[in-house]
C-alpha cells in the first residue's frame, strides 16, 4: 500500500461558531449557540433535530435570509467557497444567493408562485445571475427540466405549479436551484411532505446531480432513516447547540449523547421486530425556559450537578471525529 | 367484531375553469373488504390519494358509502337509522392526524370532553366533570386541563386530548388517521406508548391507518396495504414488512428508510407518480409502474386471494407461484 497524503480540500461550506439571535417580546434569545461544521464538495452533512432546535434557523443564517428586525447572527463566520457571508450587504448576498448557494423547502407549492408558469419561474434564475434571455433561457430550461426527469418538459414547460403533483412540484424547485450549478445546496425536510416511494425518487435526483455537479449539499432532516440513507456525516442539534456530530456509520453503531441515543429508541422501525419503544419524556422546552448549561439536562435520564455547566465538545463514540456536548463519564467536569 | 364488505365510493368531480366542466366520477373505494376482531389493531397503508382515509370516514358514514356494507357484530352501519345508528357509532370513534384542526379553539378542554355524552345521553350532568377528571389522568394529562383553551397545548397533549374525546363515549374501537404524523420524533413515541396501553387495558380494536411502516409495525397485528382504492395485500404485520408478496408493498418497503446505513433505501425502485384515481389504469391498478408487469395486468383486475394462512395477495405473479 501506497502511503499517499491526501491534499486538504477547502470546505465548500464552513460554518464556525455559528450564533444567531431571535427576538421575541423584546428580548435576543439565543437561538443558535456556536454551531461549527463544514460540508466538502461532493459530500452531503444531515443536520438533524426535532421542530424548535435551530436546524432551519441556521439554514436561514447561512442563506441570509433571517427575518428583519427579530432575528441576526449575533457572532461567529459562515464561509461558502472561500467567501464569507456573515454581514454581507444585502445587495452582494443577491448575486450568491441562487447562485453559489441555493436552497429548496418542504413545501415547494408554497415557495413557487401560482400565477406564473413554472419554465418562466425556473427562467428567472438563469435570467438574474447568467444573462439568459428568450429563446436561450427556453432552451437551458428544458435541458434543466430533463435533467431533473421531469416527463415531457417541452409540452409541460409552459404549465403553472397546481398542475403538477407534489414530487413533480419539487422537481421544478431542485431545477431552480441548480441552474447555476451552485457549489453548496441546502435542503430543508425537501422531501418530509412526500410519499415514501417518491421521496426515494427525489432523494436519488439529488444524489445524482451531486454527483455530476460536485455540489456540497447540507441535508436537514428530522428523519433518521433518510440520514442513514444519504448522510456522510450527522450533525445532531437540541436547543439551538450542535449535541453530537459524527460519521454516519460511527454515529448509527454509537451514538453517544443521551438525546441522539434516546432519539433512535424512540423510532419505530419497519426493518425490526418492534421492542418496546422508549418515548423521551418531557418536551423541548421553549426558549424562555432554555435551562442554562446542557440544554438537555431536564429530560436527561443521565443528569449530574455538573450539567449546569455548558459542556464543551468532547470526544464520543469510537472515532477522533466523533464528538459529544455532554459531561457523561467526567461527572467531575474534568477535560 | 367489525367487518366491512366491498365497500365503495365514489365522488364526482367537475373539471374546468370554475369548476363549470362535465361531472366525472372518481373511484375512490373500489370494492374493499377487511375484518377487524375484538382489540385487534389493523393497519391499513398506502399512499396518499390511495383511499385510507376514505375508508375510515365511510365506515363511520360521514360520508355516504355508494355499496357495500360495515357490520358491527352483525349489525349493519349503513342499514341503520336514528337511534339504531346512533348506538352503533357509538361503539366506533375516530381520531385524526391534526389534533389542532379538529378542536374547537373556542372551548374549554372539559366541555369539549364532555360533549360526546351529552350528545350520546351517557351519565348525567353531574356526573359529567367526574368522568372528564378521569379520562384526562387516562391519557396522562394534568386535572387543570379542564379549564384550558386548545392553544395553550403543545401538538402531543392536543393529541392526547383528541384521544380522550374519542373514549369518551367508551367505544370498542377507534378509527386512528394518522394519529402520530404530525408529531416530532419523541413526542410521536410517548402518543403511540399512550395507544399501545389503551389498546391493552381496555380491550380497543382499532383500524390504524398510515403512511409509515414503522410506526404501523410497531402498533398493528395485521396489515392491509391500498393502491388507487383496492387493497392489495393483507397479512400479519410481521410477515407482511419481512416478506412482502406484492410489487407494490415490495416497493413500498424498499423505499422506506430505516436507520440502518448498512440497508439504505433502494433508490428509484419505482418510476412514476401513482396514476391519478380520476382515470385509473385498467386491469392492476399498479400495472404502469410494476417491475414485473404482465400482458395480462392490463386487462385483467387480480382477485384478492388467500396464498398463505392469513395472507392476501392480488396479483397475477401469484397464479401458479
Amino acid at each position: 500500500m501506497t502511503n499517499v497524503v491526501p491534499l486538504k480540500t477547502p470546505p465548500a461550506l464552513a460554518v464556525k461558531d455559528l450564533t444567531t439571535g431571535l427576538k421575541i417580546r423584546g428580548i435576543w434569545h439565543q437561538a443558535v449557540r456556536g454551531v461549527s461544521f463544514e460540508v466538502m464538495p461532493r459530500e452531503t452533512v444531515a443536520l438533524v433535530g426535532e421542530s424548535g432546535c435551530g436546524k432551519s434557523l441556521t439554514a436561514m443564517s447561512i442563506m441570509g435570509l433571517l427575518p428583519a428586525k427579530v432575528g441576526k447572527v449575533l457572532s461567529g463566520s459562515v464561509t461558502v467557497d472561500g467567501r464569507e457571508v456573515v454581514g454581507l450587504p444585502e445587495r452582494e448576498f443577491e448575486g450568491l444567493r441562487g447562485n453559489l448557494v441555493s436552497m429548496i423547502f418542504q413545501e415547494p407549492m408554497t415557495s413557487l408562485n401560482p400565477v406564473l408558469p413554472v419554465g418562466f419561474q425556473i427562467a428567472e434564475t438563469l435570467r438574474r445571475h447568467r444573462g439568459l434571455d428568450g429563446a436561450a433561457a427556453r432552451a437551458e430550461v428544458l435541458r434543466l427540466m430533463n435533467r431533473v426527469q421531469i416527463p415531457a418538459s417541452a409540452r409541460r414547460i409552459d404549465d403553472y405549479p397546481h398542475q403538477f403533483s407534489g414530487g413533480m412540484r419539487q422537481r421544478v424547485m431542485i431545477a431552480m436551484a441548480v441552474a447555476c450549478r451552485p457549489k453548496v445546496l441546502l435542503a430543508d425536510e425537501p422531501t418530509t411532505a412526500l410519499d415514501v416511494t417518491i421521496q426515494a425518487q427525489v432523494l436519488n435526483l439529488i444524489a445524482e446531480l451531486q454527483a455530476e455537479d460536485g455540489m456540497a449539499v447540507l441535508f436537514i432532516t428530522h428523519n433518521l432513516g433518510v440520514v442513514a440513507s444519504i448522510a456522510s456525516r450527522v450533525v445532531v442539534m437540541y436547543g439551538g447547540d450542535v449535541v453530537e456530530t459524527a460519521p454516519v456509520d460511527d454515529f448509527f453503531q454509537r451514538p453517544s449523547h443521551p438525546y441522539s441515543a434516546a432519539l433512535l429508541k424512540s423510532v419505530p422501525r419497519a426493518d425490526r421486530r418492534p421492542d418496546s419503544l422508549e418515548p423521551i419524556p418531557g418536551q423541548v422546552p421553549t426558549l424562555f425556559q432554555m435551562p442554562d448549561g446542557c440544554r438537555f439536562q431536564s429530560r436527561c435520564a443521565h443528569v449530574m450537578e455538573v450539567c449546569t455547566r455548558r459542556p464543551p465538545l468532547l470526544p464520543g463514540g469510537g472515532r477522533p471525529d466523533h464528538q459529544m456536548r455532554c459531561w457523561l463519564g467526567r461527572p467531575e467536569g474534568g477535560l | 367484531m367489525l367487518v366491512v364488505k366491498d365497500l365503495v365510493k365514489t365522488f364526482p368531480v367537475r373539471s374546468g375553469f370554475g369548476f363549470s366542466g362535465p361531472v366525472q366520477t372518481v373511484k375512490a373505494l373500489d370494492g374493499i373488504s377487511f375484518e377487524v376482531a375484538r382489540g385487534e389493531a389493523l393497519g391499513l397503508v398506502g399512499e396518499s390519494g390511495c383511499g385510507k382515509s376514505t375508508s375510515a370516514r365511510t365506515v363511520l358514514r360521514l360520508t355516504e358509502p355508494d355499496g357495500g356494507a360495515a357490520l358491527i357484530d352483525g349489525a349493519d352501519l349503513f342499514q341503520a337509522t336514528g337511534p339504531d345508528l346512533r348506538r352503533l357509532r357509538r361503539r366506533l370513534q375516530i381520531v385524526f392526524q391534526d389534533p389542532y384542526a379538529s378542536l374547537n379553539p373556542r372551548r374549554r378542554i372539559g366541555d369539549t370532553l364532555a360533549e360526546p355524552m351529552k350528545v350520546h345521553g351517557i351519565g348525567t350532568p353531574k356526573e359529567w366533570p367526574g368522568r372528564v377528571r378521569e379520562l384526562l389522568a387516562e391519557v396522562g394529562l394534568p386535572a387543570e386541563a379542564v379549564h384550558k383553551y386548545p392553544h395553550e397545548f403543545s401538538g402531543g397533549q392536543r393529541q392526547r386530548i383528541g384521544i380522550a374525546r374519542a373514549l369518551s363515549v367508551g367505544p370498542e374501537l377507534l378509527f386512528l388517521d394518522e394519529p402520530v404524523s404530525a408529531l416530532d420524533v419523541s413526542v410521536q413515541a410517548q402518543v403511540l406508548v399512550l395507544l399501545n396501553r389503551l389498546k391493552q387495558t381496555r380491550n380497543l380494536a382499532s383500524v390504524f391507518i398510515s403512511h409509515d411502516l414503522g410506526v404501523v409495525r410497531y402498533f398493528c397485528q395485521r396489515v392491509a396495504v391500498m393502491y388507487l382504492g383496492r387493497i392489495v395485500e393483507t397479512a400479519p404485520a410481521e410477515d407482511l414488512l419481512d416478506t412482502p408478496l406484492h410489487p407494490y408493498t415490495q416497493a413500498l418497503r424498499a423505499a422506506t428508510p430505516t436507520p440502518d446505513p448498512n440497508h439504505k433505501v433502494t433508490m428509484a425502485r419505482l418510476t412514476g407518480d401513482p396514476a391519478s384515481p380520476l382515470n385509473p389504469p385498467s386491469g392492476c391498478h399498479f400495472n404502469p409502474r410494476c417491475p414485473h408487469v404482465m400482458e395480462r395486468c392490463r386487462v385483467e383486475v387480480p382477485a384478492l386471494q388467500e396464498v398463505a394462512p392469513g395472507r392476501k395477495v392480488a396479483c397475477h405473479l401469484m397464479d401458479g407461484a
